[in-house]
Order: structure tokens, then sequence, then C-alpha cells
């Protein structure tokens, strides 16, 4: 709406006018070029899920997952009794020397499910101490000798979405809960992440005005960008969360974690199309009043991880999502009397359906202490990132590196396929081919298939930006569709089918 | 002031400014040509109603119109002048208890010690902690023209304590009055000071950091920050390490001893179950072996640190500090030409004054680039709005009772990431683009909204009672003519989003004030002309501009 338009309406009723549509800004799709966002995209799983919980202060490592048989364990830990008692350690199937914080009850039973993978020893080399410059080296995934601000994550998003904010997605790319962005969600050029903690009100935009390069002027137009984002993504976050207004179980009271997972697990089942969220669980900075605020700390996180999953299991979601956790660093080894100070490599979780239950790597070694008393890194952090983006979202190494990572990393195997779907059960799995004839004039012939019965699947035509041009109800049994192009424009365009939890999408090439 | 003189000044504009970032538009900067050099009036930079609404929404929480023209009137030097004068703060409303020794631990049920037992103890500590967060917004919003609350501000946000931490708010309040005492004072004392404060040796376990015949329980976590967060920063500008790990290890063993003193409670049996307001140093806790802290070796104490520190580092110190001050008050990204200049100043005696004068005098501060480029902190914004609109019937600030309806403000400021004696971690509030997100963006707006429409209704007492109650046609008639809307829309659009507008903006709000009025009806004193109606008309729109968030 123009300003003059806008004013009048307003002159004429007094009040302002909700002006958010909630639609993603158009730009002419014929000059989307090949190799841009939509081709990329088909190029990744794009309904597999990550929620990283952050655990920010520095996880002591060794009092979660306890090297419970190890004497130099309860050695290092005399001073102040700061060790876990092996009596009070749940002890895992199949490892007759590490076991769980007593407090993890949670975790443990998905651990005898087979759902949760235990990295050992993961930091970097050359650990870094501060935990202002560690936290920006896991969440930059750069050398501990570079200083980037921007994120892993968000780099790989840019390189995936390389018209953003030109060209906007319908639903955001990331979600942090809470009141900042973390560098996660920051790329070199934009925010591709947004940050929500309340979802009750959508702001209008404001007018647009072209602005001076003064300082002051660039800072308007970064307030003004925020606005804008904000009036789309809330839309469609409120969107979903309306669609899905009760969790399936009962989640743990006065926990915020598992409040922040709960509206996590809302609006994933309402539909919304994100596939990263990030939360934090801040307090694991443990110099001093360890042992209890540890298994505080602990008994919340995986409280919350337990009802997270079991409610996504009862959505019939849980084999697209999963959880990992990732920390600044590990503590020190030995007790500083009434805790630990910071340290270097830890365990790091991923948890999830669709994950290789078990351990990763070696018990921690403890007689072969790094300076002051730190823990010998085995596993790069980057190797997990790696797998998590080569083997959870399917992309090829050239699409992360160097864009999120500075080089390739060897994956481990952390996840239960190194394929394109996750789907366990092939019995769900649908299908779509490439239309014929391509490119289409009239019209095209889509195929596809896996439709179940007493399901349907919709087929929809998009612009390469994402919006809608036509939908087409699919019964079960059919394998193809005739679809009239006549009034599309020569040029690039999506299809995709959806199905249950399902969703799978192809190029449509029209040329008249 | 008539319109047309608001639009001699011609701005440049580009066209698009998407793909901007918090960091990609340092690629885009241009350096402010103008230095610390004192600023001169002139015709294209005259000192005038943005200059010192600039002065003062940088130096304080939300001046109003009226003490903008004061200082109009008084000039830069007199205005400095006056916002560097200490003022005495009123803790009237929480004392005796903010000044007394804090009580620890519940008095045992069957014991007639003075004190609370079990429940009634958990409770007050509780309440107190509620009670000096709301009286340090109350204390923001009726402080008088002066920065000495920004610098308390600046101060804990590089010094940080987390209240949640410490648990107990005498020490805060004391914590407090030694930041006031010290923030225009010797940053060097300040440091001293601050390491062996109480709240500071609870919150970065200095207390438990000791070394006695039979235990060795160095404890790194002050070491580290005071270097890492309080002086000299973890690097210098090449990228250096400005310190080593076993600098932090042998700074630590030197910084042990210090504790909480214990209580002086005149009743011997009372003492376990309360705790001293001063610290003490414990000769037998402290590691009295040989230190080497920045290859400097000696039987090194605290206070030798310190001067170490401050004396291997003052170059690096000083400019991590003015880096902070110019980022406090100036731009978020640093001009470093600047900071070196303050920070020869500062490293002279380490005295605070010389070197913030020198900044808000200087020619460098008062360019039209900065003016209006700062993010409003929750603060500034609720805090700012209500002291600069005077608005009225503020849950927080009644003292007397503790209820959920009392703890509104503080829950706001809360949800937009600013929780008074509560940063999120030891760096403090990063500030700057941060504060306004997709998630704060609506919370402010909606605030403003629904205060202009008198929509924030709480149940008070069972009873729904409006609070954040707003005056529009008072606030309208502080300025000078509220008879001329030209004149009245130029003013209200200047003092809420701090810039003139285009031509082209100011003629959409004031149609907006206007609503299909003619210029030559407007009648702000005739009830019949609905000019309430019509100021909130504009208000509405102002809030929501861009600018708003901006000072």
């Amino acid at each position: 709406m123009k300003r003059r338009t806008f004013v009048q309406q307003l002159a004429a009723t007094g009040m302002l006018l909700p002006m958010s549509l909630g639609f993603p800004r158009l730009r002419a799709f014929a000059q989307a070029p090949p190799g841009s966002e939509f081709m990329k995209l088909a190029a990744i799983n794009n309904d597999t899920i990550t929620v990283i919980i952050r655990l920010a202060g520095g996880n002591d490592g060794l009092n979660t997952i306890v090297p419970y048989t190890n004497s130099e364990y309860y050695k290092l830990r005399t001073d102040g009794s700061l060790f876990i008692k092996d009596t009070d350690v749940l002890k895992l199937p199949g490892n007759a020397t590490m076991g769980l914080h007593p407090s993890l009850v949670g975790l443990k039973t998905l651990y005898e499910e087979q759902k949760v993978s235990i990295i050992q020893n993961v930091g970097y080399p050359n650990q870094n101490f501060s935990h202002f410059r560690s936290t920006d080296i896991w969440l930059s995934g750069t050398d501990a000798d570079v200083f980037d601000t921007s994120g892993w994550y968000a780099k790989f998003l840019e390189e995936l979405y390389p018209d953003y904010p030109d060209v906007l997605p319908t639903d955001p790319f990331a979600i942090e809960l809470g009141t900042f962005l973390s560098s996660t969600l920051i790329g070199k050029k934009n925010n591709m992440g947004i940050a929500i903690s309340n979802l009750n009100y959508v702001p209008d935009q404001p007018d647009e005005e072209p602005i001076p390069t003064t300082h002051v002027g660039i800072e308007e137009a970064y307030v003004r960008e925020v606005i804008k984002q904000t009036n789309i993504f809330t839309t469609r976050i409120i969107e979903a969360g309306s669609k899905q207004t009760k969790n399936m179980v009962t989640y743990p009271t006065n926990n915020v974690l598992a409040s922040g997972l709960a509206g996590i697990a809302r609006i994933i089942a309402g539909g919304l199309k994100t596939q990263m969220y990030i939360v934090n669980l801040g307090g694991y900075d443990t110099h001093s009043n360890q042992l209890t605020q540890h298994a505080n700390l602990h008994k919340q996180f995986a409280d919350a991880v337990l009802a997270f999953q079991r409610d996504l299991e009862a959505f019939g979601l849980d084999k697209r999502i999963c959880m990992m956790t990732i920390s600044e660093f590990g503590r020190r080894a030995i007790s500083n009397g009434s805790g630990t100070d910071h340290g270097s490599a830890a365990p790091l979780f991923v948890i999830g359906s669709g994950v290789n239950g078990g351990f990763i790597g070696s018990d921690p070694n403890l007689t072969a202490l790094q300076g002051p008393g730190n823990i010998p890194m085995e596993h790069d952090f980057r190797q997990v990132y790696a797998s998590l983006l080569g083997q959870w979202y399917g992309a090829s190494e050239q699409l992360y590196v160097p864009a999120a990572l500075p080089r390739p990393f060897q994956q481990l195997p952390i996840f239960k396929k190194l394929s394109t779907s996750v789907g366990d059960d092939t019995s769900q799995r649908i299908s779509l081919g490439m239309h014929y004839p391509s490119p289409a004039n009239e019209s095209t012939i889509i195929p596809f298939g896996g439709i179940l019965s007493g399901t349907e699947g919709i087929l929809g035509i998009y612009t390469p930006e994402g919006r809608l041009i036509t939908e087409y109800r699919i019964l079960p049994g059919t394998e193809s569709i005739e679809v009239d192009t006549r009034h599309l424009p020569s040029g690039l365009f999506v299809y995709s089918l959806r199905s249950g939890n399902f969703e799978l999408k192809q190029t449509l090439i029209v040329q008249h | 002031m008539k319109r047309r003189e608001f639009f001699s000044l011609k701005t440049k504009h580009e066209e698009d400014f998407s793909g901007l970032s918090q960091d990609a538009h340092i690629s885009h900067m241009k350096r402010v040509s103008a230095g610390l050099e004192p600023f001169i009036p002139s015709d294209s930079q005259p000192w005038d109603y943005e200059r010192a609404a600039h002065l003062l929404r940088r130096t304080m929480i939300g001046p109003t119109d009226k003490e903008i023209r004061q200082a109009l009137t008084l000039g830069i030097d007199q205005t400095i002048a006056m916002l560097c004068t200490p003022h005495p703060i009123d803790s009237k409303e929480i004392e005796p208890w903010c000044k007394s020794e804090p009580q620890i631990r519940a008095i045992p049920a069957n014991s007639d010690i003075p004190g609370l037992k079990d429940q009634d103890f958990q409770t007050q500590t509780i309440i107190r902690r509620e009670l000096i967060t709301r009286w340090y917004i109350k204390t923001l919003a009726i402080s008088p023209i002066s920065v000495q609350e920004k610098m308390t501000m600046f101060w804990s946000g590089i010094l940080t304590t987390e209240i949640d931490v410490v648990n107990f708010s005498e020490w805060m309040f004391n914590q407090q009055v030694l930041l006031r005492k010290h923030c225009l004072g010797n940053f060097k004392t300040l440091i001293n000071d601050i390491t062996i404060d109480p709240a500071m040796l609870i919150y970065l376990d200095g207390r438990l950091n000791q070394k006695t015949s039979n235990t060795n329980q160095i404890n790194e976590n002050y070491a580290r920050e005071l270097m890492e967060l309080f002086t000299c920063g973890p690097t210098d500008w090449n990228n250096a390490p400005n310190y080593t790990e076993d600098d932090v290890r042998e700074a630590a063993r030197a910084l042990s001893g210090w504790t909480i003193a214990g209580s002086t409670n005149p009743n011997a049996t009372a003492r376990p179950y309360y705790a001293g307001l001063k610290s003490n140093f414990i000769p037998s806790r402290w590691d009295s072996g040989t230190k080497t802290f920045m290859d400097v070796t000696g039987n090194w104490k605290a206070s030798d640190i310190i001067n170490i520190l401050f004396e291997k580092r003052s170059l690096q110190i000083s400019r991590f500090i003015c880096e902070r001050l110019y980022k406090a008050f100036v731009y978020d990204i640093p001009d470093r030409t600047i900071i070196d200049e303050m920070a020869a100043i500062f490293r002279k005696d380490w005295e605070i004054k010389p070197v913030l004068e020198t900044l808000l005098r200087s020619a460098h501060f008062f360019d039209s680039e900065n003016i209006g480029a700062m993010y409003k902190s929750p603060a500034s914004f609720l805090i700012g709005s209500i002291r600069s609109m005077n608005i009225s019937k503020v849950p927080d600030f009644r003292m007397d009772v503790s209820s959920v309806t009392n703890r509104d403000l503080s829950n706001r400021m809360t949800s937009m990431g600013e929780i008074l004696f509560n940063p999120p971690n030891v760096k403090g509030w990063p500030g700057g683009r941060s504060w306004v997100s997709t998630s704060t963006v609506s919370l402010r707006h909606k605030f403003m909204l629904d205060v202009i429409d008198g929509k924030i209704m709480i149940r008070d007492n069972g009873a729904l009672t409006q609070f954040y109650v707003f005056d529009s046609l008072a606030f309208a008639r502080t300025f000078p003519e509220p008879n001329d809307p030209e004149t009245l829309c130029m003013d209200l659009v200047l003092f809420m989003l701090n810039r003139k507008p285009t031509e082209k903006e100011y003629s959409a709000y004031l149609e907006a004030l206007l609503m299909g009025a003619k210029i030559y009806e407007w009648n702000i004193d005739d009830p019949a002309f609905k000019p309430v109606d019509r100021i909130k008309s504009l208000l509405r729109m102002l809030v929501v501009q861009p600018m708003h968030q901006l000072h």
C-alpha cells in the first residue's frame, strides 16, 4: 500500500490499519537464475528438523557421562567430593565403564531405546578458555585462530538461499527461542533466523521511505528490516500455532526448557516448515556449588528431552526431528573444591528416532591430561556439524564447505541412513517423478506414487519464491496427473507432493 | 519554528538497504570526519533542539521536552557541567533493610534469635529482590538531569553481578552505592574496590578462592573475568593476546584469601544467621607462594595484581574501556581514531570524568551522523517513555506492596531482554542492534500503542484497573505552540523520532494529526474539535516508526 492511501485511511478511521498480509515479497520469477534458491532446495532434505539445545556456560563432561570405574576420576574430583558415586551412576546397557549422571533418568530411557548417540571428547584444536570466544568458535564453526561472528548454520543457509532476503521463504529458516538471536543464525550478510519469545502480536508495517547513508540512516534501515521480518514470519508462526494448540503429552512444569520444547512441538505439528530451532539452557558455568546446580540443570534437561521425544512420537513426527546439545567447553578434570574451572573436550548428545544409539569414541583419557588438567579432544565439533548437514539434511559437501565449515571434516556415524530420506517406515514413502514432456508447453504429466489408502496427497505448483499457484487433490491409487501449463509464463517453477508428514519437490520447466 | 525551515538541510538518499546485517554494515561505513576537538556551533551544525536533545538522550533516561529546551538555553558547557554533577539518590523506600546486614539463613523454628524463620525468611529474600529491582527502575524514572544513572548502568554492564546468584539484595544495594560513588571517579580505584566487593566475591566465587595449609581451592573465575571483561579484554587491537592461561592461574592465586566479613550483630548468638556488608582478607586462606604474573615474579596479593595489570596493560585497558564508553555514548561501531585519543587522556591517571567530558563536548559527538543512531535499551525505551511522556500510575512504582500487578513493568523489561541487576551473563548485555529483534520489536510497539490508547488494564485488588495513564492533551500542551498544528506536529516528530522528517514524511504526519481537519480549524482547547483523538492519531503513527527505536 502506498503511503498516501495509508494515511488517507488512517485519517478516515482514526486508527492504524493492519498491514500485515503475511505474503513473502515477490520478485518476478523469470529473473530467478538457474542454480539459485529453488535448485539448491531440491538438493537437501526439506523435512528434517534439528533442535539445538545449548547448555550455556560449559557443561562438565565428566559428571555427565561418568567414568565410574576409573579410579583416576575419583582422585581428580576428591577435593569437595565433586564426583558422582559409582553406586549413583545410571548404568547403560553395553557399556561397562561409562554411565550417566543420576539426574539424567529420561536420557537413560531414550538410550535404552537406542535413540541417543553419545559422541565422546568433542572439542577443537587450541581450546580457548573464554566463554565468549569459545562460544563464538562453536557457533561460527571456524578454527580457534579465526575471528568470525557469523554462524555456521546461517552461512550454510546463505549458500543455500543466495536470493534471501530479496526472496523470502514462507516460513522462517530458523527460530531461536528467547530475546536475542545468537550468532549461529547470524550470517555474513543477513540474519538468517528470528528470535521469538512472544507470539501474541503482529506489528504494523512501517512506511517505506528512502533513507540517507549516515550512521543514523543505516540503523533506521536495519530496524525497518527487522519490523518487516517480524511482520511476515510471526503471522506464519501464529497460524501454525493456532492449528495445533495442544501437546500430546504433559510436559514437566517449572522447566523452561520443557516449555520451550513444548511450543516447538506444537508449531511443528501445526505445519511450520522451519528446519532449525535453538533453545538455550544457561547455568552450566559451575565454578562453585557444582553438585546441586549441575543435578538440577541435568534433571531439567533430561526431563524436558524425554517429554519432547514422547510428544513427537505421539504426533508421528519423531523420525523427522533430532536434538543436538552443544556447550562452549567441558570443565577441568580436577575440582577446585566446590566446582570446576573452564576445561576443554566433553561429550555431546544427538537424540531422536533417526539416530544410531550408542557411543562414538573412547572413554576420556584421564592419564593424559593436558596443561592444568584438560581432557584431550578426540572429535572436532565440526565433525558433528558435517554429519548433521551431510546425513540429516542430506547436503553435499560443496554446499557447506567452505561456506559453513572451513574444510571437509570426516563424518561420524550419528544418523541411521546416509541418504536423502529419513523416513524409516518404507510403507509411508511417497514418490514424485520428473514431469514429461519437459519443457512443458500446453500441458505436462507429473508422475507420483505411494499415497496410502485412507489418506490423500496435495500436489502444489509454486513460483520459485514459494508462492502457491495451483493445488490439486490426489487420491490413493492415482499415479499421475496432467497439469495445464498454458496459463504459466515460460520459466522455472517448483511442484511438490505432500502426504502425511512427507513432502517431495521437483522443478517444473515451462517453455512456450 | 515554521515547517519550511526544517527542510533547509538536504539529505542524501540511497535506494536499497536490503541485505543489511548486524556486521555487514561496517563495510559501507565511512568515518565521521569530526574529531575529539570541542564542538563549535555553525550554520550547518548549530546548537539547536536536536543537539540539545541528543546530549540529554545519550546521558540520561527519557529527558522531557522542557528539559531539552532548558539545555538549549543553558548551552553546552553548562549542560555538561550539570550532567557531571553528582546527586544523592533516595533510598528511603527500601530503608532501613537495604543498608543492614543481610540475614543469610533461616532462624531455627524453636529459637528466639531475632530474625525470620523458615518460609518467612525465603519469602523475604525473594520480596527484597523484587523491591530493589523496582526501586532501581523508579530511581531511573525520577532522576534529575545527570549522567550519574547512565554511568552507573555503564559500570554495571561491565563489572557485572547477577542478583540471582548473589541472592541477597543488601549486597546489591551495597554495590550500587559503590558504583555510584566511583561512576565518574577513578577507574583503578573502582577496580580495586569491586575486586573485593561482597556481591562480586559471591558472583565470581572470589570468596571460595583459597589455599590453606591443607587445601588448594584456587578458583579462576574472577581472575579470568578481571582481565577478559573488566579491564584489558582478551586481545589487543592487533589480536595479540593480552594475557596467557598461566597469567589467569597466577592471578587467581594472588587474588585468594578474600572473603565476606562476618556479621557485627551485637547479639553473638545471632551472628551465624547474618553476614557482614564488608569483605576482609584472611592471610591463612591466601596462597602465599611466589607467583609470576605478566612476567613479574613476587609474592603478589590482589592489589599487586591490579597494579601490575594497570602498568603492563595500560594501553590495552584504556582502549578497552574507552571503546565501551564510545559504544555507550556515541555509536555501536567504534571509531578507533577517536578511541585512541580518548584512551590517551584516560590512562594519564584513570580519571573517568575528564575523558567523558571531552567526549560529550566533542565535535564528533555532535556530528549529525551520530544523532539518533543508537538503539534504545529496554530501560531507555520503557522508563524513558514513562519519564519523557509523563506517564503516570506505573504499577511498579508502588513500593509498599509486593504483588504480580506491581511487577508489570519489571516483567516487560524482562521480556525485552534487560533485567536490571540480572545481566544474561558475566559479559553483560550485548546492546546495540540486539535490543531490537523480531522478538522485542513487537513488544515495544504493543506497549506504546496500548499506553496511548489507555488499554493497559491490570487486576489490582480484584478490580480491573487502568495503569500507565497517559494524558495526551496535557502532553501536547507541554510543547511551546500547541495551538499551531504545523509547529506542534514538527515538535512532536522531533521529540519522538529524533530526526527531521523528509517533506513527504512530514505531510503524512500532519495529515495524521489533522485527521481531515483544516489547519485553521485546529483548536486544542475545544473538546468538540476532538484534539485528543487527533493527537493520539499522530502518536500512534510515530511510535511504530523505526526511528522510535533509536535515539
